[in-house]
């Protein structure tokens, strides 16, 4: 049985790779795109993983981390100051220019407290965090030499609205094309002096008494009082749950997902189809021949059904190998190809699926064949 | 076995086709019986309903009236498609004018594709299989494809695949139709030699007067009808 299914399936070679060829290619897409969609996502909400604090404050309406309402210093001071607050940090994430004579590109400016324990920047490949001292000074992603290939420590640039000097490199500190730079909280303020001081988000840590809901009533008192501006507490969960809803709804990465993987399903189904069918056309008379010498309606249904699944689990492995090797290679030009396993044996069996769905309609066509035509010539 | 050496007995078997205007009726109340171990050639010009005695005696079509009764059992009209097929299987073989072999399959596995197909009993069929095609001289190309064989190589296969499952009937359309003389001519004593040995019926349709060497008797048709029967 096994025999007759792999004998039968390899014994045209050439249409055999074809197919194998056609249906790679298709895995390859979804597995690709999958992986992309995951990279973003995760991708999207790495510096938040990574820093230490489960609860952030941010402006009413701020519901992801990626927005940048500002926070005063004012305000921070008086959460600081609150008795159950353990510990409040501020955060700056905001888009900024990073300008040379030559190009200007966009960046991520992060700014942090230097004594921080909890939010520090990672993967430091050249120059010393201690630099960031100094006033106007950045740490920024090995990555933004794709666009300055000659930048090295010491050399000046344009950050917003002031000259920073460029103080060392970081590694895997970026979300899609944008690099991060690094900066003391001062040093990114001073990159919008009109803005005065501020932060986007505020890091929290709270006494054990003392929770988020404590924490929220408290804010929307203080600013019922006018003392501060009205914030929203959030998980790091929520946040992350936020900003990840907001790529793929309000930034169309959902969207773009789904027509590619949609896109890959539909040129499988095409592919299963039409080979399943011009298959069966050619092998009439085998199939006739089979029926006619007794062959169970089981075996003809294990040997075609079979035939889909060596071809599917073949697709399926070079197909994510594929999408292994060019998201290790190329990375997705800035987005790691990040591709689950569970999501993985998803594809494969929504591909199984398809292909079963797919083959169904050819494989009733061989039951209907009359095994009396063996005699027909 | 049935009565009197009988193994199959057509009565009164009809065969119409309905192709809606027309209803063509291939086959005649038409009453035939063979006993075991016979050779039987089946002549008559085209279109006189040899294929489709063929094909209800080798139960692969129902009649639409009449009754076989093959191997102390009895087929008609409303036997289940099932049962004619696992029938078909475990007694019947059949041999075709162009092989029918399955091209990606080796010679052995042409014959072996019979214990693949449905319930057989296994035990030792790689040997049978083996010792069949050796009789049949095709013991030197266990291994080859049908495409590197000849045409008498091809329908030897054809025969050793008809014989594994050690069937009361075999059922032969136009055999030596691609074959050359000194070809058909093996053939036909191959016919004899397992109706004589194995005591299988074999029912020939056929052209070839080359054949009639072999033949026990000889069953003329037209026009859907079973004219006589030449011993």
């Amino acid at each position: 049985m096994v025999n007759l299914t792999i004998k039968d399936l390899f014994h045209k070679k050439g249409k055999f790779i074809m197919i194998l060829l056609g249906l790679s290619v298709s895995m390859f897409l979804v597995q690709y795109s999958a992986g992309m969609y995951n990279g973003v996502l995760v991708q999207s909400t790495d510096p938040l993983d990574r820093f230490d604090f489960n609860l952030w404050v941010k402006t009413e309406g701020d519901d992801n981390f990626f927005a940048g309402d500002r926070i005063n210093d004012t305000t921070y001071e008086r959460i600081k100051n609150m008795g159950d607050v353990d510990e409040v940090e501020r955060l700056i994430y905001v888009d900024a220019n990073f300008e040379t004579e030559d190009y200007v590109a966009g960046i991520t400016l992060i700014g942090y407290e230097l004594d921080s324990d909890r939010i520090e920047p990672w993967d430091i490949i050249k120059g010393d965090v201690d630099d960031l001292d100094e006033e106007n000074t950045i740490i920024v992603d090995e990555s933004i030499k794709g666009n300055f290939p000659n930048l090295q420590i010491g050399d000046k640039v344009d950050v917003g609205d002031v000259e920073m000097e460029v103080v060392g490199f970081c590694r895997n500190a970026r979300f899609m094309f944008e690099s991060f730079a690094w900066a003391s909280i001062e040093s990114a303020q001073n990159a919008y002096p009109y803005l005065g001081n501020w932060s986007t988000s505020l890091g929290i840590e709270l006494e054990d008494d003392y929770d988020m809901d404590d924490l929220q009533d408290d804010l929307d008192e203080m600013y019922d009082l006018e003392l501060i501006e009205e914030l929203e507490v959030f998980t790091k969960q929520e946040l992350k749950e936020n900003t990840h809803d907001m790529i793929i709804n309000e930034g169309g990465l959902g969207g773009a997902i789904y027509i590619l993987v949609g896109l890959g399903f539909f040129v499988a189904m095409i592919i299963i189809s039409v080979v399943m069918y011009q298959t069966i056309q050619e092998k009439i008379p085998e199939f006739g021949t089979l029926k006619a010498i007794g062959a169970s309606k089981g075996f003809i249904n294990k040997m075609l059904f079979g035939q889909v699944f060596i071809i599917i689990t073949l697709s399926f492995i070079i197909g994510t190998v594929l999408a292994l090797i060019f998201g290790a290679v190329g990375g997705g030009a800035g987005i790691p190809i990040l591709i689950d396993v569970f999501a993985s044996i998803g594809v494969y069996f929504a591909y199984l699926g398809v292909g079963i769905l797919c083959s169904i309609f050819s494989i009733n066509k061989v039951h209907r064949i009359d095994p009396a035509i063996v005699f027909k010539g | 076995m049935s009565n009197n050496g009988v193994i199959v007995k057509l009565e009164e078997i009809s065969k119409h086709y309905d192709l809606g205007e027309v209803v063509v009726k291939a086959l005649r109340k038409s009453n035939l019986q063979m006993k075991e171990g016979e050779v039987a050639l089946l002549m008559g010009p085209s279109g006189a309903g040899k294929t489709t005695l063929l094909s209800v005696m080798g139960l692969l079509l129902r009649p639409t009236t009449g009754k076989i009764h093959f191997a102390d059992n009895t087929y008609d009209s409303k036997t289940r498609q099932k049962i004619l097929t696992d029938t078909r299987r475990k007694s019947i073989g059949f041999i075709f004018q162009a092989f029918n072999l399955v091209k990606s399959l080796t010679v052995i596995q042409n014959v072996e594709i019979m214990y693949k197909i449905g319930k057989l009993e296994k035990t030792g069929y790689k040997e049978k299989c083996k010792e069949i095609l050796e009789m049949l001289k095709m013991g030197h190309r266990l291994d080859h494809l049908p495409k590197n064989l000849s045409g008498g190589e091809r329908q030897r296969v054809a025969i050793a695949r008809a014989l594994i499952n050690d069937p009361d009937l075999i059922m032969a359309d136009e055999p030596t139709g691609n074959l050359d003389s000194e070809n058909g001519r093996n053939i036909g004593e191959y016919f004899k030699q397992i109706a004589k040995e194995r005591g299988t019926t074999i029912l020939i349709a056929t052209h070839d007067d080359r054949l009639k060497f072999c033949a026990d008797r000889i069953i003329r048709m037209e026009d859907g009808n079973i004219l006589n029967h030449d011993h």
